[in-house]
């Protein structure tokens, strides 16, 4: 936390994206911190202690979105990670998710009901 | 015998085609005629002899007249063979009543000779004989006893009119003779008798002769005809082949195998041209042994005999293992090949590969055997062309199907941007809307989610072409499954006043499969219910399992679909005319994506609607229960 308010760190390597993330977090009293690459959201996440990540499955590189989340663990990390996933992701019904060490699925598009009601259940 | 090779050109000069029987009769009566010259000039010159060599008493002016009236009527014989040769419609029967007529006049003549030269004592009355051996062989047996009789006729016609004294009966005096008895008598006997055995036997011998010869001919031609109909059917069938498989290597086979048993070799192989066009490769082989055809490389530029044929020759070698065209004389060998055929296989004018085949004793390959090879060669030519344009045929129709997959793989990021950026406009994160600000972007919000769905149906589909069997399977409970589908569906179902019933069976229904791939065959069946399902309508789908299989049933009170639309609805993109007219959205994709998942599970899909009724859908998967549960009254553990 930060100010009183919870920060989510989004990662994602489309920026539109993390643009209409902002606007919708911002407006509901969250703090946002962004990286377009996992490397870049290792980094902020040192810096930035987030209380919760919500990262893109599917960015550039290839598996980076899970190897972000190992190297997360790997630091320690007790916030909760949500990943982001399109239309025919491998990850589907995202059954598996929390063998993953993921506590939950957002799919893209993103819908701001759904986003903002898990983070309240969350983030309490 | 020229006849039978005798052609028909049109507006030939030379004889018109005659049939082998018609051409015997005609080559046997010009034999007759020929014959007839040597018998004239024979009566002549012996009379002449007789006469003032010997001195006999005879009426020698008559009979050189004779001799002379035969040369006549044989060249009046002469002419009239040359115009029936010419006539094409001349029957058998002509030429048989020609050659009676010929064996007549004969006859007459030589009764004639006879009685100049002492009636039933002439030494010419054996001379009978010859006519009449001609008769019984060449001529239809009741004319030849007619002429018998004819014959007979004559001489004892002659007998009796000489005995009655009716006519004079000119005895040779000097061969009657006591003190003549000696010498001259005896060699004018033996004389007449020995010629009349030769003769006799040169007749017999030469006719029946040329019979057995033409027998001989008509069962070579027989065997002849049946080799041909043999290779004519083997191409048939090997055609029949090409045409109807596209396993290439298959027809390779067939095609090897009828050329080792039509052609009665040992063995038979098809060699092709690599991709580089340097070595040639098997491709199929029939009656040679692993070793040989491992033997190694064949280089067509080593090989002479390879490299001719490639240049559109066939190529026969008698004797492998010596021939310095082969590559390998010593393989050849080991293996026992004597004789090769080498034929090409050529593809637009160019080689692509050659047709052997092999013998194990020498042989002389005929030019039909070597014709009916590069026949089989080109059928196998064909066939490999079918099989690569169908190769082609199936890559484009892949590298479409990737670039499509690709395409839309592309656009699902810009596509989800856009519509996270509609959901924000939406949400009024970015300002208050106005109304018509609402409204539009509602509407363009609605378009894109209709375009984030083709593209997720599409992808689907891509990764459905792509699939293999064995992709992910894992062993679901599809009761559940099925459960787990109608919850998501439900709310939707409610909005829409849609009734949604399931009839499921109480215990679990294990069933091997890609969860993806069942999941959404239930999820489309059912919004398809939903959606096309007024309010107030009901939905119901029932899931049972029998001994070897799993139906699915979905079953709604909606629009129905039309007859005409009914072997459309299952294509791709394919909407009926009834669904556009509700507004109701789709993507076409719906049941593509459902037959597609059924076909690659081997089951079926059956549909039965009626127009402002309803639909049902029912689809059967093929399904392994596993083994046998233990029923109540089960076995003890042992």
């Amino acid at each position: 936390m930060r100010n009183g308010r919870y920060v989510i760190l989004c990662i994602d390597d489309d920026q539109d994206f993390l643009d209409c993330i902002r606007l919708i977090l911002e407006a509901n009293d969250y703090l946002m911190e962004e990286a377009v690459s996992a490397e870049a959201g290792l980094r902020k996440y040192k810096g930035a202690a987030p209380d919760l990540v919500i990262v893109d499955l599917m960015m550039e590189e290839i598996d980076s979105g899970m190897h972000f989340v190992k190297e997360l663990r790997l630091l320690g990390n007790t916030a909760p990670i949500y990943m982001l996933s399109s239309t025919g992701d491998q990850l589907f019904m995202a059954t598996d998710y929390t063998k993953l060490g993921l506590d939950g699925v957002f799919q893209k598009p993103i819908q701001p009901d759904v986003l903002l009601s898990t983070l309240r259940e969350k983030l309490k | 015998m020229p006849e039978k090779d005798e052609a028909t050109r049109p507006g030939a000069e030379t004889a018109p085609y005659r049939l082998p029987l018609e051409a015997e009769l005609i080559a046997r009566v010009s034999w007759l005629i020929l014959l007839r010259w040597v018998a004239a000039a024979a009566v002549i010159v012996l009379t002449l002899i007789a006469k003032h060599l010997l001195s006999l008493t005879i009426p020698w002016v008559k009979l050189c007249l004779i001799g002379v009236a035969i040369l006549a009527y044989n060249a009046v014989f002469t002419w009239r063979l040359r115009m029936l040769r010419g006539t094409p419609g001349a029957s058998i029967q002509t030429f048989n009543h020609f050659a009676a007529l010929q064996i007549l006049l004969d006859w007459l003549a030589l009764t004639l000779v006879v009685h100049y030269t002492g009636g039933i004592e002439s030494p010419a009355l054996f001379y009978f004989i010859f006519n009449t051996i001609v008769a019984g062989i060449l001529l239809p047996t009741s004319l030849a006893f007619l002429l018998a009789g004819f014959g007979i006729l004559l001489v004892m016609g002659l007998a009796l009119l000489e005995f009655w004294a009716i006519l004079p009966h000119l005895v040779i005096a000097e061969l009657h003779q006591p003190q003549l008895q000696g010498p001259l008598f005896l060699l004018a006997a033996l004389g007449f008798f020995v010629s009349a055995i030769l003769i006799s036997i040169y007749l017999a011998t030469s006719i029946t002769g040329e019979t057995a010869r033409r027998t001989r001919e008509l069962a070579d031609l027989k065997q002849h005809l049946e080799d041909a109909y043999q290779k004519m059917r083997t191409l048939y069938e090997t055609s029949r082949a090409v045409n109807s498989s596209l396993n290439l290597p298959q027809v390779l086979s067939t095609i090897v195998r009828q050329a080792t048993e039509v052609m009665g070799v040992k063995a038979s192989s098809i060699r092709l041209l690599d991709e580089e066009g340097r070595f040639l490769e098997v491709s199929a082989a029939y009656g040679l042994s692993d070793a040989y055809l491992t033997k190694g490389k064949v280089d067509p530029q080593r090989g002479e005999m390879d490299r001719l044929t490639l240049q559109g020759n066939p190529v026969a070698l008698l004797d492998a293992a010596v021939d310095p065209r082969f590559q390998y004389p010593e393989e050849a060998r080991k293996e026992g090949i004597r004789s090769v055929l080498s034929v090409p296989m050529m593809l637009l004018d160019r080689a692509i590969g050659v047709l052997r085949v092999y013998t194990g004793e020498e042989r002389h390959f005929t030019q039909e055997e070597t014709e009916f090879l590069m026949a089989l060669a080109s059928q196998g030519a064909a066939a490999i062309q079918n099989a690569r344009a169908f190769r082609q045929l199936q890559e484009l129709e892949e590298a479409k199907s990737r670039f499509v997959f690709a395409v839309t793989h592309e656009l699902k990021a810009p596509v989800a941007a856009l519509q996270s950026q509609f959901a924000v406009l939406q949400g009024g994160y970015a300002g208050t809307l106005t109304e018509r600000q609402q409204v539009l972007i509602d509407r363009a919000a609605r378009r894109m989610a209709r375009l984030h769905e083709l593209l997720r149906d599409l992808l689907a589909l891509g990764a459905l072409k792509d699939r293999l069997p064995q992709h992910k399977k894992t062993e679901l409970n599809l009761v559940a499954l099925v459960c787990r589908v109608a919850e998501i569906i439900q709310p939707e179902a409610e909005a829409r006043g849609v009734t949604v019933s399931l009839s499921l069976p109480d215990a679990p229904l294990p069933f091997r499969a890609t969860e993806e791939d069942v999941h959404r065959l239930v999820d489309n069946l059912l919004e398809n219910a939903v959606k096309y399902t007024p309010a107030g309508g009901m939905v119901s789908l029932t899931l049972r399992a029998e001994e070897s299989r799993v139906t699915l049933v979905v079953s709604d009170s909606g629009v129905g679909i039309a007859p005409e639309a009914m072997p459309h609805i299952f294509e791709e993109f394919y909407r009926a005319a009834n669904v556009k007219v509700m507004g109701t959205e789709g993507t076409g994709l719906g049941l593509s994506l459902v037959k597609r998942i059924v076909d690659l599970y081997q089951g079926q899909v059956h549909v039965e609607s009626k127009l402002e009724k309803g639909t049902t859908f029912t689809v059967t998967l093929p399904w392994d229960p596993g083994p046998a549960l233990e029923g109540p009254a089960s076995s003890q553990k042992p």
